[in-house]
């Protein structure tokens, strides 16, 4: 599994990716050329301490802002030349985004806030239905599909999150801190769920986390460091490295 | 670089985003109706203005009519028997409308020519909008500045002299915000033919008062009553040689409403009867002050009393010969011209529906309005800063920035909707209450429906412009809205 043959379908490819925002005529650095490949089918854990440019290099993969310079690749589309209904189209179909405060909309229930992004592709009424009964089993959570967010635990709505995110069917799920509000028990499923749809689905899953269960399920790992990628491994030297140093 | 799959993001139906936005409307439901009460404030207001002004209208025009009609039998005698002076009879020729019976009459009674009287009508009409304007819209200083203080023709007696047309035309350029009728040089016009019309217009008056002679001497003002009460065909024939225009019909209802009139005159002096007036205090325990004709016929209106007054008018006696059943109808016809003299009384307006309708109410209707706006706007802002979070999700989630534009206009668009049918219900309700209070039955019986419909859906629709324009900045902040700030964490 680590070992990336030739063969290995590249789904985001960053070439020396810059981020600068300029603030009050300071010039800040985000990101200060990040060249990265990610597999088809891996998963991945970003890496890093706040204020690294960890958030920025996810909005840029996930095609939510445009870089300053370089170029982000996501199935071989490059980012840059997509217009607004083309990035529309990519965030609803390619991409699904998971968020540390699970985002749902406080207004629908559980089987509507899955099916949101289906109808924003143009999936049938009923068929979304089918397809959104299913995900929400798929995350354990089918027979509370009729609840608000409002009305379960940070545990069943980042489930909800996660179905919501498989909704179309994404070549690759980015995960911005999924486990951060949630217990260690509760964390620890959700870090399964992520693991499960991996092995069974096959989808991408890129994951920004702080969380050392990620440590154990992910096949990278990417530190980045002051805007740049200061390491990247294989996680089994990882595990070694932890059991060292612990 | 080959580009897999990069297509357009799809179009949401209109009906899809109702449903989103109505659900989001019903789940802030508290929210929503603060929002919404703006806009029933506003279109309240505005639509009992509106609503109002038309209903006043209405009922003056039903109540105008029906005067009219009940008040057939003065006019005919006064047709008849009073020969009107210059000034009202030059008002009278401005308001004869072509081809109606009384325009017919004009040239029946003084036997011109109907061009002539064509031609002496739309003088008197033109010369009748400058003396409403001099008389009624000038001020009291600005009369006598532009017209020497003079009203009514004198004014333009005034006017004749060159040297006070040119005072007055001098005048009139520095007064800018004084707008006239029509030109100076069209007044000017009207002045040069003024003597030579007038001199025609006194000569058809003298036709009449000719014709009122002839009358006078054929039978005196008391016969001539007693004459039409009687239905008398003498009078009718000599009436309709003379050239007044009366069928046999009209004329029989006016015998029956003179005769009603004298009925009820002496039914009302019998009331004053010493006598009766203190039994009647007696009986009924009321106060001396009280004993009022429309306190005295509402009580005969009853059988009962009726009954003891014909009773009373046999023992007194009054010099009154009606029975019971007769008492009663006189007694509600009384009533009934009572009140409508009293409706015509408060209403005394002639103009169209914006009568009520002045420059301050204006004033507070546009700051209503405004006031509305900035309302709607500053909620709707706040709202869009409250679901910053569920905007740039949805945005993650594929949605176009049109959908979220549409999502909140719509949202604007269902509070003005809901807002202005409240509103509108409420704005109506106080206009018919305070109609009501004013006008009691009339307000009902002369309702307006389909002008007051035409206010109500100008009110309603002004309601949804205000809303859905109020909206317009909110939505587009929303729309731009990026969809990272998704990832932020509070």
């Amino acid at each position: 599994m680590s070992e990336a043959g030739p063969e290995r379908q590249v789904i985001v490819r960053t070439i020396d990716l810059r981020k600068e925002y300029v603030k009050k005529g300071i010039v800040t650095e985000a990101l200060r050329g990040i060249t990265i490949e990610i597999y088809r089918g891996e998963f991945i854990c970003v890496m890093g301490p706040s204020g690294s440019g960890k958030s920025t290099f996810f909005n840029m993969i996930g095609g939510l802002d445009a870089p300053s310079a370089g170029r982000v690749f996501i199935d071989e589309v490059d980012v840059a030349q997509l217009n607004a209904y083309e990035l529309a189209y990519l965030r609803c179909k390619k991409v699904g985004y998971i968020f540390q405060s699970y985002n749902l909309i406080p207004v629908m229930t559980a089987l509507e806030n899955v099916t949101t992004p289906m109808i924003f592709a143009g999936v049938e009424p009923d068929e979304a239905r089918k397809r959104g009964l299913r995900l929400l089993d798929l995350v354990g959570i089918g027979t509370r599909w009729f609840h608000r967010p409002k009305e379960m635990s940070g545990g069943q709505q980042q489930r909800i999150a996660i179905a919501r995110a498989m909704a179309n069917n994404p070549s690759m799920l980015l995960c911005d801190e999924p486990t951060a509000n949630l217990d260690q028990a509760t964390g620890q499923e959700i870090c399964e769920i992520l693991r499960r749809l991996q092995r069974e689905q096959g989808v991408t899953i890129v994951c920004a986390t702080h969380d050392h269960k990620f440590l154990k399920v992910s096949d990278r790992i990417a530190w980045i460091r002051d805007g740049q990628v200061s390491r990247l491994v294989r996680s089994d030297e990882v595990e070694i490295e932890v059991g060292h140093i612990g | 670089m080959k580009r897999i799959e990069a297509k357009d993001q799809v179009r949401l139906s209109i009906y899809k985003c109702f449903e989103i936005c109505v659900n989001g409307v019903y789940y802030r439901l508290f929210r929503s109706l603060v929002t919404i009460s703006i806009v029933v404030l506003t279109v309240a207001f505005f639509s009992n203005v509106v609503t109002e002004g038309i209903m006043t209208h209405g009922v003056a025009r039903g109540v105008q009519q029906e005067m009219q009609i009940k008040r057939g039998d003065a006019r005919f005698l006064a047709k008849l028997t009073e020969v009107e002076t210059v000034a009202e009879f030059v008002e009278r020729l401005g308001r004869t409308v072509p081809g109606t019976p009384a325009y017919r009459e004009l040239a029946g009674v003084t036997g011109a020519a109907p061009a002539r009287i064509g031609d002496l009508v739309s003088f008197s009409t033109r010369l009748l909008t400058y003396r409403k304007f001099f008389d009624d819209r000038l001020t009291f200083g600005k009369r006598r500045i532009l017209l020497g203080g003079k009203t009514g023709l004198a004014a333009f007696e005034y006017l004749l002299d060159p040297e006070n047309f040119d005072l007055f035309r001098k005048r009139l350029s520095e007064l800018k915000s004084l707008r006239l009728p029509g030109t100076p040089d069209d007044l000017y016009g009207l002045l040069r033919e003024y003597l030579g019309r007038m001199k025609e217009i006194e000569a058809l008056r003298a036709q009449y008062e000719k014709a009122v002679k002839t009358i006078a001497a054929a039978y005196p003002l008391a016969v001539l009553k007693e004459k039409i009460v009687a239905g008398d065909s003498g009078v009718l024939n000599l009436v309709r040689k003379l050239g007044f225009q009366v069928d046999e019909a009209e004329y029989r209802r006016i015998s029956g409403q003179l005769a009603d009139t004298e009925r009820i005159l002496r039914l009302s002096k019998s009331l004053q009867n010493f006598t009766f007036k203190t039994r009647f205090i007696n009986r009924f325990s009321i106060l001396a002050k009280q004993y009022t004709p429309k306190q005295v016929m509402k009580k005969l209106k009853s059988r009962s009393n009726a009954a003891w007054f014909v009773q009373q008018a046999q023992d007194i006696p009054l010099p009154v010969d009606f029975d019971a059943q007769e008492v009663r109808r006189l007694a509600r016809e009384f009533l009934a011209r009572a009140s409508l003299r009293e409706v015509e009384r408060v209403l005394n307006t002639k103009g169209d529906w914006r009568e009520g309708i002045d420059r301050k109410t204006i004033w507070l209707m546009v700051v209503s309005f405004v006031v509305c706006t900035v309302g709607i706007a500053n909620a709707m802002l706040i709202s869009v800063a409250e679901r910053f979070r569920e905007i740039a999700t949805m945005k993650c989630l594929g949605a176009l920035d049109g959908f979220v534009m549409v999502l909140f206009v719509m949202e604007a668009g269902l509070f003005g909707l809901a807002g202005g049918v409240l509103g509108v219900v409420l704005g109506l309700l106080l206009s018919l209450l305070k109609q009501f209070l004013s006008f009691g039955r009339y307000a009902l019986a002369y309702f307006p429906a389909a002008h007051v419909a035409g206010g109500i859906g100008a009110a309603l629709l002004i309601g949804m412009l205000i809303a859905t324009i109020a909206a317009l900045y909110p939505s587009w902040v929303a729309s731009r809205m990026a969809p990272m700030e998704a990832m932020r964490v509070e």
